[in-house]
């Protein structure tokens, strides 16, 4: 899936139902505050004929003379719009309703469905049997004595005509009665149209909204991805065969941008490498080339004329010697592929490092007494019988007899090659340490593969390949493995996993 | 020709000193960058063989020095490195060839010929002067179309005269491109030598060749022509 239908969808998933709960909580408010309205509008109908409502000599009746209202009076074939309606109950002394009068536009609808009288005012929705929608409100009124000219003022449209004129007849009212029931309804369109054009509105907004929202969401990803997009063709025009070429600075986005440092740090480290590689290549080249022309040349130059028997003798020790030197090397070449190819077996078990140590110090010590180079072995008292490690024990002595060689050889003369065994929480830190008559250049590359110092490169018994096959056999035995020179020392560092 | 060889490998360098000593030219030897360079730079040497990996100071850096205190011998850069940028790198660093190892003897020796020739002003294989020739690549000398046999110390001296044929020579300059460190050179060795090549090329028939010019030196001359050239079309560039 792309980026930019990714943030399509988490865009419409998160619009659509934030939109969804605006729309209709904009859409219940406005009706709420309509049908309000409506309500407001109804209780002021009700109340208005509730003050036409009179008791003359304990009788119950509709003084038509104060409420002209002409909507009540109107045929139901009329627009429902202006169509209003009303029904007026006794309520007697059991609480039952009896209609006591109704208006013209009710024909033979009825706006109380039941005779259940509410106590309190109310409003509801009916349907009339002429098919109109109403709102409907009800309310107990407790009709004034005759006389009350007061109340009968109120209300009462100019110019409209008496209801009671219309209704032809006036209800005597039980005296018993106290209270009467007004219901007033009209047509709920007044509340109904608004909200349909308000519900039309809001779908079609959010549909706009949704709609401009994921255009302009691809429109941003795409315009947003832009500098990626030439950040990628950048990236992908990189030559890892050219060393030192870095990536432009582009108008990246700030999330983006630090992806660049990072990459061309990787540059970085991959021309290292690739160095790195080209140095051992050229090294590889010269050491393996190295002895077949000697080879070749001490060869060609024997035969080139007739040797005394003492002659051809020198060469061909000469040549085995070469030989053999060019054997050595090839074996540790492919140990070393071995070791770093993972081919060569690794059997962890629990090894004791300070015999090892002690017998790979003895097999240098005719060459380190030869150079007067002293090794002495630091370890704390309490620790000696718990050097034990967990590795492949053949590993373990390959990488300690070629460190230990290697400073038995090329340590200063007349110096102490110090080696100390300590542990540090789960691991045993095995440090040999001596004092090195190499330049800090050099220092630099030591443990580089191939690499000899100038000592090194004087003695054609050394390969050049010690440090890097100790390295790539700790390495593969679970090892850390560390080698710096510094301030005339050059410090092997070994962490193994301590038992 | 006087070579120096600075190697670092001791098989190598010295299965090529005893060849190139066999064939005729005096050699020293350097193991590093170092000693190389001083060689260089207190003997007029012919011909360079030079290794780029060396101890002490790479074949390269030892070059540049070379070229910056004007030392003029041809250098052959010998070595394993093979790629392109290598060898671009080798030239232009002043080297005037470049062989990778491992190399054929034969090819080496052809090459450290030219390269004395070159340095030494012609590029003719056989030089002719009348009826002598003088084969720097078959390492032999004949007159009339015969063979004459020399040591290798005579054969070195004429071939040397033969390459500067024309122009005197100084004792000097014989002495120090015709011996290397190791010989012990008697005073009167040049003049010994001189008189053992020309009672050879007498003997074959060959007079007069060779002359000497009082308190400067020796000078190889065509008896046929007035001139100093070869008689031949393929004689010494002059």
């Amino acid at each position: 899936m792309t980026l930019r239908t990714r943030v399509t969808w988490i865009l419409l998933a998160t619009l659509a139902p934030l939109g969804l709960v605006v729309g209709i909580g904009l859409y219940q408010f406005v009706r709420t505050s309509l049908l309000a309205r409506l309500d407001e509008a109804l209780a002021e109908r009700a109340e208005l004929l509730g003050s036409a409502v009179r008791l003359r000599d304990g009788k119950m009746e509709l003084d038509v003379e104060d409420v002209a209202m002409p909507q009540y009076e109107r045929e139901s074939g009329s627009g429902p719009k202006q169509i209003a309606y009303f029904e007026v109950f006794q309520i007697d002394q059991e609480g039952k309703a009896t209609l006591f009068e109704r208006s013209p536009s009710l024909g033979t609808g009825s706006l109380l469905e039941d005779t259940l009288v509410p106590a309190s005012p109310i409003a509801w929705n009916v349907k009339l049997s002429n098919g109109h929608n109403v709102r409907v409100i009800a309310r107990r009124v407790r009709p004034s004595p005759e006389g009350d000219e007061q109340r009968g003022e109120r209300g009462g449209e100019p110019g409209g005509k008496a209801v009671g004129r219309a209704v032809g007849r006036a209800g005597r009212a039980s005296p018993d009665a106290a209270q009467a029931l007004i219901a007033v309804a009209v047509s709920r369109e007044t509340v109904e149209n608004p909200l349909k054009v308000l519900a039309i509105g809001l779908i079609s907004a959010g549909v706009i909204l949704l709609v401009t929202g994921s255009l302009a969401a691809r429109w941003a990803v795409t315009r947003g991805l832009e500098p990626v997009g030439r950040f990628a063709d950048q990236v992908g025009a990189v030559d890892v065969a050219r060393p030192g070429v870095r990536l432009q600075a582009v108008a990246l986005p700030a999330e983006i941008a630090p992806i660049q440092a990072r990459l061309n740090e990787l540059l970085a480290r991959v021309d290292e490498a690739m160095a790195r590689e080209k140095r051992f290549s050229a090294a590889a080249a010269h050491e393996l080339r190295t002895p077949v022309a000697e080879l070749r040349t001490l060869l060609e130059v024997a035969s080139s004329r007739a040797r005394s028997a003492e002659e051809a003798a020198r060469t061909i020790e000469t040549a085995v010697a070469s030989v053999e030197r060019l054997d050595r090397l090839v074996g540790a070449m492919l140990r070393l592929l071995r070791i770093e190819s993972g081919r060569e077996p690794v059997n962890p078990a629990p090894v004791p490092i300070l015999p090892s140590l002690r017998e790979c110090i003895d097999s240098a010590r005719a060459v380190a007494e030869q150079r007067r180079v002293a090794f002495a072995i630091e370890v704390p008292g309490e620790l000696s019988g718990k050097l034990i490690v967990m590795a492949d024990e053949g590993l373990v002595r390959l990488a300690l007899r070629n460190l230990v060689a290697n400073a038995a050889e090329y340590a200063n003369e007349k110096s102490n090659v110090t080696v100390t065994a300590v542990r540090e929480g789960t691991e045993l830190l095995v440090r040999i340490a001596n004092a090195s008559p190499i330049s800090s250049v050099d220092g630099e590359r030591i443990g580089e593969p191939l690499w000899r110092s100038d000592a090194a490169r004087a003695n054609s018994e050394h390969l050049g390949l010690g440090l890097t096959l100790a390295r790539a056999a700790l390495h593969s035995t679970g090892a850390g493995f560390s080698i710096r020179f510094h301030e005339g020392r050059v410090v092997a560092e070994i962490r193994l996993p301590a038992c | 020709m006087r070579i120096l060889i600075v190697e670092d490998s001791a098989v190598l360098r010295d299965s090529l000193a005893l060849g190139l000593r066999e064939a005729g030219y005096a050699v020293d030897v350097a193991a590093d960058g170092k000693r190389g360079l001083l060689h260089a730079q207190t003997t007029d040497y012919d011909v360079i063989i030079l290794d780029w990996m060396l101890p002490e100071m790479d074949g390269l850096t030892a070059l540049g020095r070379m070229r910056t205190k004007k030392v003029g011998a041809a250098v052959l850069m010998l070595t394993a490195r093979d790629s392109i940028d290598d060898r671009v790198q080798g030239l232009a660093g002043g080297a005037d060839d470049y062989l990778v190892k491992p190399f054929a003897f034969r090819e080496l020796l052809a090459r450290v010929q030219a390269l004395g020739r070159r340095r030494l002003g012609t590029r003719a294989g056989v030089l002719r002067f009348g009826p002598l020739e003088v084969d720097p690549g078959a390492q032999s000398a004949g007159v009339n179309g015969k063979r004459i046999e020399l040591p290798r110390r005579e054969y070195a001296l004429l071939e040397y005269l033969a390459l500067r044929a024309g122009k005197p020579v100084s004792r000097a300059e014989l002495e120090e491109h015709i011996y290397d460190d190791r010989s012990q050179v008697l005073s009167n060795a040049i003049d010994s030598a001189v008189y053992a090549l020309r009672s050879a090329l007498d003997a074959a028939g060959c007079k007069g060749l060779i002359q000497t010019r009082r308190k400067v030196g020796y000078v190889l001359r065509d008896p046929g022509s007035d001139g100093h050239s070869a008689s031949s079309g393929n004689g010494p560039d002059q």
